[in-house]
């Protein structure tokens, strides 16, 4: 289908909605930027232990996500 | 003889009765002709069973518009204009990031979308910038991940640029 060439990129359909979604977003007037980053923002630290002890910690948060979403090669 | 006449009459209102009975009507085909649409996003509910004339909506495969008996359909939408036609003739416009419309039989359309916005929310100098950004990042891509990535990114903001009048 020649209206999705991301798909053909391997890009799926969430990532695909969550790229245009961040483009709105950042393309928004004063108040309603902020409100709209608010709304998206979130925070995660996942730590893994082995035996008892931290192994690695993973942290993910709004930024980091778009990122990754805006330069991911698959 | 008046009884004959009588008797003939009823069995010809029974056999009227009888055909219109047979005629069937969608419910909804009584009343007026307005579409009844929902616009949503995950975060806000903008319009609930709301009246329209016409929705002109932004699909995957073209714009297309839709009022009152439509065909059902599912339909993807890309970035692009949401134009509403209300029942008083008023015109408004909200952007959206796409998302999905689903058009019923009775008369009624779900329009599900990522973010949703009044044109007017637009920054054009953000808009603007976002398109020479994404200009270049698509004229230097390399590879077809990148590339298809940059293309979104521009496919978005020459939709938003359309929206709010700038031209690149």
């Amino acid at each position: 289908m020649a209206g999705q060439y991301w798909r053909a990129a391997g890009i799926t359909y969430l990532q695909y909605a969550n790229i245009c979604g961040t483009h709105v977003r950042n393309c928004l007037k004063e108040p309603f930027k902020a409100v709209a980053k608010n709304r998206e923002g979130f925070i995660s630290n996942t730590v893994l232990y082995k035996n008892g002890k931290e192994a690695s910690t993973i942290v993910l948060n709004a930024e980091l996500l778009q990122k990754e979403v805006l330069t991911k090669k698959n | 003889m008046i009884r004959s006449i009588v008797k003939s009459t009823n069995t010809l209102l029974k056999s009227n009765v009888a055909i219109n009975s047979n005629k069937r009507f969608f419910a909804t085909e009584t009343g007026d002709d307005l579409l009844t649409f929902s616009l949503l996003s995950p975060h806000q509910t903008i319009y609930k069973d709301k009246k329209a004339q016409l929705v002109t909506l932004p699909g995957a495969k073209g714009i297309f518009g839709v009022a009152k008996n439509h065909v059902p359909r599912i339909a993807e939408l890309k970035p692009g204009v949401i134009q509403i036609n209300h029942e008083n003739g008023d015109l408004e416009k909200f952007f959206i990031s796409g998302g999905f419309a689903f058009v019923n039989p009775d008369a009624s359309c779900y329009i599900n979308t990522i973010e949703a916005v009044p044109v007017d929310q637009l920054d054009p100098n953000e808009v603007k910038n976002g398109l020479t950004r994404f200009t270049q990042l698509y004229n230097d891509a390399q590879d077809e991940n990148s590339k298809a990535i940059a293309l979104i990114g521009l496919e978005t903001h020459q939709q938003m640029a359309f929206a709010c009048g700038v031209s690149a």
